[in-house]
């Protein structure tokens, strides 16, 4: 098994500086090991669906939550969401919506695709560090991932 | 003692026993009779002077014999008086009896006497010294002693006596017979008296011892008594006799055994036509052959014979009578023939008149009887006897009513009698129960009684009448019962019958009306007759066609015809008069009219009323623009169309009446198919309203607006179609025109929203942008900055971790910002969903999101009950949301917070308010309050971004309310707001 299917958080995040934040936050719980990051929504969908670049990886070793924000380049998150969440094999992953939108509509549009879980990414980078710290801390450690 | 008495004396004493008892006797037996009281009183007049005289003679002195012959001059002086008195009564001059006579006559003797008694004093009457004289004598004054009134006396006495004889002569020549011997007896006596009298004066008695004056007395008396004694009777028989057998009216023949008349009396003289003198020894057959041949033929010879007399045929009753000698054999027989003719007719006429009653009394219907004064019946008629049961009324007679009647009714027939018996009150047209041998039936009588009187008044018994009025009394009912009914008919009937007689002159008066008449015409029968009758109660415009009437009667034609009258109030009534003639056909003209009379004014007032109705619904409907007909459903006829139809169809009314199909006709070809399916539909109950095209006759198109509606009848079945037809050809026009425009205006619409849409969609992704745009770098600046801090303390020191702070605290309140400028912007677009919201949840969920549980320590929050109120949740929340935030911020510098919410009622809307005891602000400042970023403290003071209230204004403005504020410095401020009952 290689590294890409050892990946336990997939982070969809287009923004460089958001995901290095990401990243120190999730650090500081040790919980970056297994983070992987892709910065468009396509590209988040090869490394689901195991194709394009990443043709390797094998379906059958989801990463245990993807982290997907809306707004993307090329394919944006509630596209892919919607991916993920219509294939049989991948739907059952856990896929937490983080974004800065607040906009009701996402919001609603996310959950009726089938997001998880729907976070806001504050401004603030104690509460930002502290939500995504929460969030991997919860889906990788409290959360009892599927099969 | 009679040896003592001289002679005269004992005579004188028997004679005037003689009168007194005489006196006596008549007064008691003749005491009915005042006529012979004179004769009384001279009985005793000369009972007294008798016995004076004798109580003179026995006496034996002077004195005594002085006073007795004094006392002679009572009775002396009463006797001639009264002897006068009886001569007049007896004389037939009885009336000059009166009380002044009597008086007259009595002046005398009264005066006599008194002078008698004292003669002593003065001696008019006799000398006083003659006394002796007188003791000795036995008898009367001596003339030589009598004094001038002594002869006074007799003068008076004799003059008295004389004209008593006189008139008793007078009566004697006067009447014939047996009267006039009792005169002459009477006359004798006096005469008698008077000669003893006179022969004893003059002294020249021949009769001595006795005296003359009681010789003359008694004489007289025997006389007297002779002429009044029954012996006379015995001889004035044979006068009677005599008289009676001339006097009777009786024809009486005797005849001998020979059969020859002996006597015949004046009556038979007459009867036979000849007198007594002729026929007398003439043997019957031959003086009377009339008698005689009916004396021969009969052997009963007593009975009835009928005579000629005087021409006329009598009848007579013979009777025979045997007069037989002493040896028994028949000496003679005594004819008597009675005139009886007389008495045949009465008999016959009785006879008559008794069997006329008595068929009249059978005969009648009603009930006659007699019933006597026991009620026993007397008399009845055949009817009463046969109602009873009785062949004949004979079978009834002394009967008594209980007898005859049933119980019941006897006591009742027999208290009226005992009533009318008793009182002899007659008993008029009493009502009672009658009988009948059916006792179901229930008979009424009318009963009335007479009392019968005979000749003294005494009631002897009663006549009574007996009706059966039980037919009378049905009829009666039934009568009533026949008012009655008409009585209700003529008050319920608006009709009355007349007849109409044709008088001498021609004119006609009313003979009489029945019904309805007072109430139709208002008068009474007289007032109307008298008011002039039809004529007058005509209405003065209707008198041409009565003429025409009347002409029509006059020619024996019945007429029916429509007039007015007028009542007696002025009113007028339309009348219906069915008049039929009464035609005399031997003199070809009316007699009279008969008929009827119909108050018909309700059925004039009514066709009247539907003329003018009639009228205006033609009017209207002419003059209606719009086309109206009435259709009958079954045959499909046009019943009616108005003229507006000729105008929109160019086909004329009566084109459509003839053809019905017209109207359909002149649908126009595309239509036609909708139109007759519509139609169709009508009587699955779906209301025809089409617009649809038709073609005028000149060709040219209207649109037109059919409608039908059905018309029910009584049984809620359609039996008509109303249909009206609009010409709407301009409406259609102006109503494509405003089609045209509207989708003119549709299409701007569109394109318009089309455009609001656009814009609205950018100004969204315009926001979004920004949320999300605008955050990104934000996140990276603060995030770095923290990296900063955090990786590179020891090179920053303090300074520079200062300024890192300073960089991350402006990035925290552009985040704010552009938070609250989103939020901002978003109410501008949002749409208000309006509901129904618990302001008590919001508000306290509001103030737990404002706060931390640490804050909450040191805040009191006071939460009154708030009334619910109608908004959009999400709106109000933020309101809340925001007003408790700054009410939390702004007192967070007290020890002690105090916060309240709560809610006031005032001029009919609610007024939230959330009040803190924080810093508060100055009121000079309040109007910059609500404006977008104003701030009334320093950023270093509070923080905040000024759009918080701006946020709560605009969202409460949206919903129709108000929202303000008050406050004072370091005192505390009080935000209010309302919200309108109903969504805005």
């Amino acid at each position: 098994m290689n590294e890409l299917d050892a990946v336990d958080i997939l982070l969809v995040e287009d923004n460089p500086q958001d995901a290095e934040l990401t990243l120190r936050a999730l650090k500081k719980r040790k919980l970056a090991n297994q983070l992987f990051v892709v910065e468009d929504g396509a590209e988040a969908l090869d490394f689901m669906f195991c194709r394009g670049k990443y043709t390797q990886r094998e379906i059958a070793h989801p990463p245990k939550v993807v982290l997907l924000d809306i707004k993307l380049p090329k394919v944006n998150g509630l596209e892919v969401l919607r991916a993920i969440k219509t294939d049989k094999r991948l739907r059952t992953i856990p896929v937490v919506m983080v974004t800065s939108s607040r906009e009701d509509p996402d919001i609603q549009s996310a959950y009726e695709l089938g997001a998880n879980s729907y976070v806001v990414k504050p401004v603030d980078f104690e509460t930002f560090a502290e939500a995504m710290s929460n969030l991997g801390l919860y889906w990788l450690l409290v959360n009892q991932a599927p099969r | 003692m009679v040896q003592g008495i001289p002679p005269d004396i004992l005579l004188s004493m028997i004679v005037g026993a003689g009168f007194g008892l005489t006196a006596l006797y008549v007064a008691i037996v003749r005491r009915n009779k005042p006529a012979w009281m004179d004769g009384v009183v001279l009985l005793l007049a000369c009972t007294e002077l008798t016995w004076a005289h004798v109580l003179q003679g026995v006496s034996s002195d002077i004195a005594t014999k002085v006073f007795w012959f004094k006392m002679i001059y009572i009775g002396y002086t009463i006797a001639p008086a009264s002897f006068f008195c009886l001569a007049l009564r007896y004389g037939g001059l009885g009336h000059l009896l009166t009380l002044r006579t009597r008086l007259f006559l009595s002046v005398c003797p009264v005066l006599t006497n008194g002078l008698v008694f004292t003669n002593e004093f003065h001696g008019w009457v006799w000398d006083p010294e003659g006394t002796p004289v007188i003791a000795n004598s036995t008898s009367y004054l001596p003339v030589a002693y009598a004094h001038p009134w002594h002869w006074v006396l007799i003068v008076y006495s004799y003059f008295l006596m004389g004209l008593g004889c006189w008139l008793l002569a007078r009566s004697l020549i006067r009447s014939r017979g047996i009267y006039g011997w009792q005169a002459s007896g009477i006359v004798i006596a006096a005469i008698v008296a008077l000669l003893g009298i006179a022969l004893d004066l003059f002294g020249q008695s021949p009769l001595l011892p006795f005296t003359a004056t009681a010789v003359g007395l008694a004489g007289g008396t025997i006389t007297m008594v002779f002429a009044l004694s029954p012996l006379r009777r015995r001889d004035l028989l044979s006068v009677t006799r005599g008289a009676i057998i001339s006097n009777i009216s009786d024809g009486i023949v005797v005849i001998d055994e020979d059969d020859q008349i002996a006597e015949m009396n004046p009556a038979a003289e007459k009867l036979v036509g000849k007198s007594a003198s002729q026929v007398i020894g003439k043997s019957l057959k031959q003086a009377w052959p009339e008698l005689g041949s009916i004396w021969a033929k009969r052997a009963n010879k007593s009975g009835e014979v009928v005579l000629c007399h005087e021409n006329t045929l009598h009848t007579f009753d013979l009777r025979v009578s045997a007069i037989r000698d002493w040896r028994g054999h028949i000496a003679s027989q005594v004819i008597v023939l009675r005139d009886i003719t007389e008495r045949k007719h009465v008999e016959e006429a009785l006879a008559r008149e008794r069997n006329l009653l008595r068929t009249l009394i059978d005969n009648l219907r009603d009930y006659v009887y007699v019933k006597d004064a026991d009620g026993r019946y007397q008399v009845n008629n055949l009817p009463h006897a046969r109602l009873l049961g009785f062949d004949t009324p004979e079978q009834f007679r002394g009967k008594t009513v209980f007898e005859v009647f049933p119980a019941h009714l006897a006591e009742q027939y027999h208290a009226d009698d005992s009533v009318v018996l008793r009182t002899g009150q007659a008993l008029i047209d009493r009502e009672e129960p009658g009988y009948s041998p059916d006792s179901n039936a229930d008979i009424r009588n009318l009963t009335t009684k007479i009392p019968l009187r005979d000749d003294t008044g005494k009631i002897v018994g009663l006549v009574g009448v007996t009706r059966d009025i039980t037919e009378r009394k049905r009829a009666e009912k039934a009568l009533q019962e026949s008012e009655e009914r008409y009585r209700m008919i003529s008050t319920m009937a608006s009709d009355y019958m007349f007849s109409t007689q044709v008088d001498a002159e021609g004119r006609l008066v009313l003979n009489w009306v029945a019904g309805a008449f007072d109430a139709m015409t208002g008068y009474t029968f007289e007032e109307y007759v008298a008011h002039g009758g039809w004529r007058a109660a005509l209405h003065p415009d209707d008198r041409a066609v009565d003429d025409r009437d009347l002409e029509q009667l006059r020619a024996n034609q019945p007429v029916i015809t429509e007039v007015r009258t007028l009542k007696k109030s002025g009113e007028t009534v339309w009348v219906q008069v069915y008049a039929h003639p009464v035609w005399d056909a031997e003199r070809q003209k009316l007699v009279g009219i008969y008929g009827a009379v119909k108050d018909i004014t309700e059925r004039k007032k009514a066709e009247e009323a539907l003329r003018e109705s009639e009228e205006k619904l033609r009017q209207i409907a002419s003059s209606l623009r719009e086309v109206i007909w009435l259709r009958d459903v079954q045959t499909r006829q046009v019943l009616y169309v108005n003229p507006a139809f000729e105008e929109l169809t160019g086909w004329t009314c009566e084109s459509f009446y003839d053809n019905p199909d017209t109207v359909i006709d002149a649908t126009h070809p595309d239509d036609k198919e909708s139109v007759i399916k519509a139609l169709d539909q009508r009587f699955e109950g779906v209301p025809f309203d089409q617009e649809h095209r038709i073609v005028h006759l000149d060709g040219s198109v209207r649109w037109v607006l059919s409608r039908s509606v059905p018309v029910r009848n009584e049984a809620g079945e359609v039996y008509r179609w109303a249909s009206i037809m609009e010409d709407i050809t301009a409406r259609k026009r102006a109503e494509d025109q405003v089609r045209k425009l509207n989708e003119e205006l549709e299409q701007r619409v569109v394109e318009r929203t089309a455009q609001l849409q656009a814009a609205n969609k950018e100004l969204e992704a315009f926001a979004y942008s920004i949320s999300h745009d605008l955050r990104a770098p934000l996140r990276a600046i603060d995030g770095y900055a923290h990296i900063l801090t955090e990786d590179f303390e020891a090179l920053l020191g303090e300074e520079g971790k200062r300024v890192c702070a300073v960089i991350r605290g402006n990035i925290r309140r552009m985040s704010q910002l552009i938070d609250d400028l989103l939020a901002f912007s978003r109410l501008s677009r949002a749409e208000l969903q309006a509901s129904s919201i618990s302001m008590e949840t919001l508000a306290n969920a509001a103030f737990h999101e404002s706060t931390t549980p640490e804050s909450r320590k040191r805040i009191d929050f006071h939460l009154a009950p708030l009334p619910p109120a109608v908004g959009d949740p999400t709106l109000i929340r933020q309101v809340w949301l925001n007003l408790l935030s700054n009410a939390v911020k702004f007192s967070s510098k007290r020890e002690r917070a105090v916060i309240e919410v709560g809610s006031q009622g005032k001029d009919g809307e609610i007024i939230y308010y959330v009040r803190d005891n924080g810093v508060g602000f100055e009121m000079q400042y309040v109007d910059k309050l609500f404006s977008v970023f104003q701030r009334l403290h320093s950023e270093k003071e509070y923080d905040g971004t000024g759009v918080g209230l701006a946020i709560v204004q605009r969202i409460i403005q949206r919903h129709g309310g108000r929202a303000w504020a008050d406050a004072e410095v370091n005192r505390g401020a009080t935000f209010y707001f309302t919200l309108p009952r109903k969504g805005k």
